[in-house]
């Protein structure tokens, strides 16, 4: 559908080198993400979404590694850049809003120090000028006080420290913002002011937006387009209405039926059995062991991300 | 900046109580136990010559150390005389007073303790940092790593084991003292160079085996902090490398090592007993030691005094100034 | 990042270190100074084994030809260790309100009327050049040197000695200020004479108020410069203004806290005046050094020329490798015996050991001459009496060997010892006797073994006898200036210390026995060397005060001091213990002329006022 990709992820694999063995906490991932689209990434807790987005950002910390794939930002190889390259390219063209959004800020540093800290780095001493007015414009536009600039992160709520990291990632007009569970941590009505939010600022400025999340029903108000994850592999890639209205994999079918609505009171996750062990998966499909649909071949071959539909990817053997 | 005046002035008063507590014990304590200064004076002058008029020298004494007034009055005097660090006259040392012996011997050991306590703080507490710190290059790793060991190792042995090799077997540096037998104190170039030299084995010893604990001290907080979700935020600031181990992961780590910083200079003194009788400086730790030797009172109420108010006011200097460096410190409470 | 080859390393080697630490430091306690006394001791023995050997290399490298500046004025140089520690008081230059040992100036530029000399047993004359007793010892003329005079140039008058003498007499608590007791009247007869009236008749006055025996000889100052000051607080210090003004060979350059440096003045009267030779030593500089191992270390490095208390044991390591280095002797113990010998006094207040016997029953108990070797290890003179081991008081006993088969002072014999306590009713219960149901104890004041290294083991051995004949001993190891403290005091059966003594006069020891000095239990002594043990015996003191009468050396004082000596020897209460021998340490690496045994023209007391006479004797090794 939409060519013009800012990101693209082919083929990555990102294993954690444990004592173990290797955690393939992202498996064989193939996705895009089109100019100015909101994408949501869906799964459970532990699935890979975190590392997936550090990927992008060239983060993964020891014991991490990726073993293979490419991370194409506007066509360049993320992975093959060096730490220099690499560096210069976090938050001028990708910048992330953390999960944990209440610890994410430097305790002894002021607000205004932390954005200008980003501002300076990448665009040098020639944007002294005018700075400490471009840090409260910024902080408006996220719905702030002016005076938030001077305060150290303790005096603000966790909503405000939420907007000063939206702030702070617009800083630089990146081509890509990555969200992750950004508002998980805060309660409904907040949530949905900061979401809302994110969603303007990232449409002022015109970028991209990856948002993680597992809360399918939030994501539905968001996102164009939807990609559900589990146990590490990518498992279902459409737009959110194609999604919410004729899902394909068992797993996100799982997962709709799961949102919860007045009409039906069904708890989340009406799912038998855990959540995959990633340091040993089981052969196949990863999700065999609990999918009711399950095949003898499940069992032993693992279901390539497939184009069912015009742009909707399913990995799932029940679809060959 | 969380500072109310009101805290401030209770805070300095706090400082005055302590002070005056201190010199409330100095008072009582060797009133508490027996025999007094000017018992023990006689005995020390007994030591050189047979007394042939006791009497009327006890007198004499008692009126020079002014305990022939009534306890209150002594007690306010002693009081009044502390604040403004007027301990009175050394027994051994008779009739210098001891403020000016202990005026006398405190450059020496704040010259030379505190400048090594600073020098190992700020070292190690670097050196700690980058034992963790993941971009630090392995070799530089595998170097500093050794240096954590001196936290096992007390000072005064660092000490004797440098002054065996250097002063004894490679005699490339002076065995003790200040300065080189007959030279001239003054402010000349040759003799300040002097006095460095013979500073240098005492100031290694203290600030190598200062320097392990530093280490070991930033490097666990270091850990955690590296841990840290603004860390990673900063990485993705895509902060250079230096600035986010400077601004973010030292700043933080190093709140901890502050507090311990300012208790250890605050006991300086008292830390520098060993390496003072090791090296023959005269400072106050060497005098604290002789007059323990020597029972002299006056002098170890003086210094103990010292040491009581240094402790207290670096305590001080620490609260008042702890919020400017962590701003979640806060003291507005009424 | 954490690497785990690099932990493993890093903990391979934190335990080898630690574990190295622990063999060197051998569970050494964390008491500071415990630690540093063991570590003193280790480094002591491990820097003088090794040093020594590399200094042995140096030494036998031919020196160099060319002599360095620093080298050059380093051979006009003497430097001497201050003796007892670090200096102290160096801003302060009057010796009147302190009671502190004024090291430096009595040798260098303070000078006495008269001298004593040990060696010789003369009082030898200098700024007074004679004395004449009146009648009866009632009073005394001295007769000043006519040609002295102060190192600014003033003459040297009786008006400095009458001026002297008269704020010593009105301030009682000054360093001398006991002359006061003794003068009845002192007056100036002409500009060189003065004339004393005593209170009493008083042979000894010169030895013991004026030569003195001790280091304190009595200190004349110039009327001109301390006339109209607060004797109480003028320091006497101003170098830049040529203060202090004394008599002596060497003026104050410098004094700090660390090091004492002295100037030669080549104006000195006495060299003018021909009585005295101008010393090459340009230049002394006194250090203050602290532990054992420093003073080896510096004597082996030649660092230092002399350094007045080392222990016997040392020496004899650091001279196997430092040839340069003498003493008194060549043999050990080395030293020249201190006049004031070891003691133990006992308490004749305190039962059980009020009891002569009993007394007695100690003095068997001890093998001494064991004790004295396993003290000084193997450098210790035995001592069986408190008077040292110098040829007046060695003939004194020789003749009057008869006493000591009477009295067997130094043999030991614990059966007999045993006898004793069993019957004074004693029943031993365990490994003690006991009384009444009270164990036989006896409480001993020592000094710390940091003050001196034969401390430990000397109570270590009483200890192990005194258990071997059913007595237990406690010890209390104080400092120096408590031990003393406590000896004025009364809570102790046996406390040790130095007796003070003449160097032949016998009675000045004796003396310390007399019951003037007697004081009752719960009364402070005042003289720390006067009766501690607190003995009274009216037959002895009528002894001591008619030998007070005769001048030293009368011989009608010696059936006299028989009998004196006969009822101390019945009645013991005191227990000699040894010849007090540290010998002062003279290297020739830059001097020689330096006293010894063999070349005994004075004492070597390099702290006391006699090494004035030293300095002038002394030649540069490498002119
Ligand atoms: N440092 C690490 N060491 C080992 N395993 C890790 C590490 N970080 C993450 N993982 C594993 O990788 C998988 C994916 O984690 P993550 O990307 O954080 O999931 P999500 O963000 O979807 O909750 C999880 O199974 C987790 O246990
Ligand atoms: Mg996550």
């Amino acid at each position: 559908m939409n060519t013009d990709a800012v990101l693209r992820i082919n083929n990555l694999h990102v294993h954690y080198q444990t004592p173990q063995g290797a955690v393939k906490a992202v498996d064989e991932v193939n996705l895009f993400v089109g100019r100015g689209e909101r994408f949501g990434f869906v799964g459970e807790s532990g699935c890979g979404k975190t590392t997936t987005a550090l990927a992008i950002l060239q983060m993964i910390q020891y014991p991490g590694k990726i073993v293979a794939g490419e991370i194409l930002l506007e066509g360049k190889n993320l992975v093959e850049l060096n730490a220099e390259e690499m560096r210069r390219t976090r938050w001028r063209e990708v910048s992330l809003i953390p999960q944990g959004a209440m610890s994410s800020l430097n305790p002894v540093m002021r607000i205004k120090d932390q954005i200008a800290d980003a501002i300076l780095t990448h665009e040098g001493r020639s944007a002294r000028t005018g700075l400490n007015q471009r840090i409260e414009d910024l902080l408006v536009t996220v719905g702030l006080q002016r005076p938030v600039a001077q305060m150290f992160p303790h005096e603000l709520s966790g909503g405000m420290k939420q907007r000063v990291c939206v702030a702070m990632a617009i800083a630089l007009k990146p081509k890509l913002i990555i969200a992750d569970e950004p508002t998980s941590a805060l309660d409904v009505v907040v949530q949905r002011i900061v979401t809302q939010t994110l969603i303007e600022v990232q449409e002022r400025i015109g970028a991209s937006l990856i948002l993680i999340g597992h809360d399918m029903g939030l994501q539905a108000q968001i996102v164009h387009r939807l990609a559900i994850m589990y146990g590490g592999h990518l498992v279902e890639m459409a737009t959110v209405k194609k999604i919410f209205q004729a899902p394909q994999h068992p797993y996100t079918q799982v997962l709709i039926g799961s949102v919860p609505s007045p009409k039906t009171k069904k708890s989340p996750f009406a799912l038998p059995g855990l959540p995959p062990a990633l340091l040993n998966p089981p052969p196949g499909c990863v999700f065999h062991p609990r999918c009711a649909k399950a095949l003898e071949m499940c069992r032993t071959q693992v279901p390539p991300l497939h184009e069912i539909q015009a742009a909707h990817f399913v990995a799932c053997h029940l679809y060959r | 900046m969380g500072l109310s005046v009101g805290y401030v002035i209770r805070r300095i008063a706090m400082f005055l109580v302590v002070i005056w507590v201190a010199a409330t014990i100095n008072f009582i304590i060797p009133r508490l136990v027996p025999g007094d200064p000017i018992q023990t004076m006689l005995a020390h002058m007994a030591q050189t010559e047979r007394i042939e008029n006791a009497a009327a020298i006890t007198q004499e004494l008692r009126a020079t150390y002014g305990l022939d007034a009534p306890i209150q009055e002594q007690y306010a005097r002693y009081i009044l005389n502390s604040f403004r660090f007027d301990f009175g006259l050394s027994l051994n040392q008779f009739p210098t007073k001891v403020g000016d012996l202990v005026l006398r011997a405190m450059p020496w050991t704040i010259g030379l303790l505190a400048t090594t306590t600073l020098l190992s703080f700020g070292l190690g507490t670097l050196m700690g940092a980058l034992l963790v710190w993941r971009g630090t290059p392995r070799w530089a790793q595998v170097m500093l790593t050794p240096f954590t060991f001196f936290a096992a190792v007390p000072y005064f042995l660092l000490a004797v084991v440098f002054l065996y090799l250097f002063a004894y077997v490679w005699k490339i540096l002076p065995t003790g003292g200040v300065a080189t037998a007959g030279a001239k104190a003054e402010w000349t170039l040759a003799y300040v160079g002097d006095v460095l030299q013979h500073f240098i084995l005492p100031a290694a010893a203290m600030a190598l085996a200062g320097l392990g604990n530093w280490m070991l001290g930033i490097r666990g907080m270091m850990v955690t902090t590296i841990g840290a979700d603004y860390l990673n935020l900063a990485y993705a600031k895509g902060l250079t490398d230096r600035r986010i181990f400077f601004r973010y992961a030292l700043r933080n780590a190093m709140l901890p090592q502050v507090t311990s910083l300012v208790i250890a200079l605050g006991h300086i003194v008292s830390g520098a007993i060993l390496i003072e009788v090791i090296f023959t400086l005269p400072g106050i730790g060497n005098l604290l030691y002789r007059s323990i030797g020597f029972l002299d009172y006056p002098m170890i109420q003086g210094i103990t005094f010292v040491l009581v108010v240094s402790v207290a006011f670096s305590v001080l200097l620490l609260d008042l100034f702890y919020p400017r460096l962590d701003p979640r410190i806060t003291y507005t409470r009424k | 990042m954490p690497n785990k080859l690099m932990t493993k390393i890093a903990v391979l080697a934190a335990i080898a270190i630690i574990g190295l630490l622990m063999a060197v430091s051998c569970a050494t306690p964390a008491t500071p100074q415990v630690v540093e006394k063991v570590v003193t001791q280790q480094v002591e023995k491990v820097v003088t084994a090794v040093v020594t050997k590399e200094v042995e290399k140096m030494v036998q490298v031919t020196p160099v030809p060319k002599v360095s500046e620093a080298e050059s004025l380093r051979r006009q140089t003497l430097v001497m260790n201050h003796r007892g520690g670090g200096i102290e008081m160096s801003d302060w230059y009057n010796p009147f309100p302190t009671a502190r040992n004024m090291q430096g100036t009595y040798q260098l530029m303070n000078e006495a009327l008269f001298y004593l000399n040990y060696e010789t047993g003369k009082i030898e004359p200098w700024l007074a050049s004679e004395y004449k007793y009146d009648a009866n010892y009632a009073g005394v003329t001295i007769k000043l040197n006519p040609q002295a005079y102060w190192n600014d140039g003033k003459p040297f008058t009786a008006d400095d000695v009458i001026f002297t003498i008269n704020f010593l007499v009105k301030n009682p608590s000054f360093r001398g200020g006991a002359l006061g007791v003794w003068l009845k009247d002192f007056t100036k007869v002409d500009a060189n004479t003065v004339h004393f009236t005593f209170t009493q008749s008083y042979p000894r006055f010169i030895i013991e108020q004026i030569a003195n025996t001790t280091c304190n000889p009595l200190l004349i100052v110039p009327q001109h410069i301390w006339e109209g000051k607060d004797p109480k607080t003028f320091n006497n210090y101003d170098p830049a203004k040529g203060l202090p003004v004394w008599t002596g060979p060497y003026k104050l350059s410098q004094s700090t806290s660390s090091q004492i440096v002295y100037t030669l003045d080549a104006n000195w009267w006495a060299a003018k005046a021909g009585i005295g030779t101008l010393p090459a030593v340009k230049r002394v500089v006194m250090l203050g050094v602290l532990t054992e191992q420093e003073k080896a270390a510096k004597l082996l490095l030649n660092e230092v020329d002399v350094e007045p208390l080392i222990q016997a044991a040392t020496f004899s390591a650091i001279s196997k490798n430092n040839p340069k280095l003498t003493a008194w002797t060549k043999e050990s113990p080395f030293a020249w015996s201190d006049p004031n010998p070891l003691y133990a006094a006992i308490n004749t207040l305190r039962a059980p050991w009020n009891d002569a016997e009993m007394r007695w029953a100690l003095m068997y108990a001890v093998d001494r001459q064991k004790l004295v070797n396993l003290s000084f290890e193997g450098h210790g003179a035995l001592a069986n009496t408190f008077y040292p081991d110098y040829a007046p008081y060695e003939q004194l006993l020789a003749k009057n060997k008869d006493l000591f088969d009477k009295y067997p002072i130094t043999t030991y014999d614990p059966k007999k010892a045993i006898q004793i306590i069993e019957s004074k009713g004693y029943k031993k219960v365990g490994d003690y006797y006991q009384k009444d149901g009270k164990t036989l104890e006896i409480n001993m004041v020592t000094d710390q073994p940091q003050q001196a290294s034969y401390i430990l083991a000397m109570d270590q051995a009483f200890e192990q006898y005194f258990k071997a004949v059913g007595i237990k001993l406690n010890v209390r190891q104080v400092p120096y200036s408590v031990k003393i403290q406590e000896g004025l005091g009364d809570n102790w059966d046996m406390w040790i210390d130095a007796l003070q003594n003449s160097p032949f006069d016998p009675v000045t020891a004796l003396l310390h026995f007399h019951e003037r000095y007697y004081k009752p239990l719960g009364e402070q002594r005042t003289g720390s060397h006067d009766n501690p043990s607190r003995w009274k015996n009216s037959e002895y003191s009528a002894l001591v005060d008619q030998m007070s009468k005769l001048e030293p050396g009368d011989p009608k004082a010696e059936p006299l001091w028989r009998q004196a000596m006969e009822i101390l020897m019945k009645e013991m209460p005191y227990i000699p213990i040894a010849q007090q021998k540290y010998p002062e340490t003279h290297n020739e690496t830059y001097w020689t002329g330096w006293p010894t045994k063999a070349n005994n023209y004075i004492q070597p007391q390099s702290w006391c006022a006699p090494f004035n006479r030293v300095i002038q004797k002394l030649k540069p090794a490498n002119p």
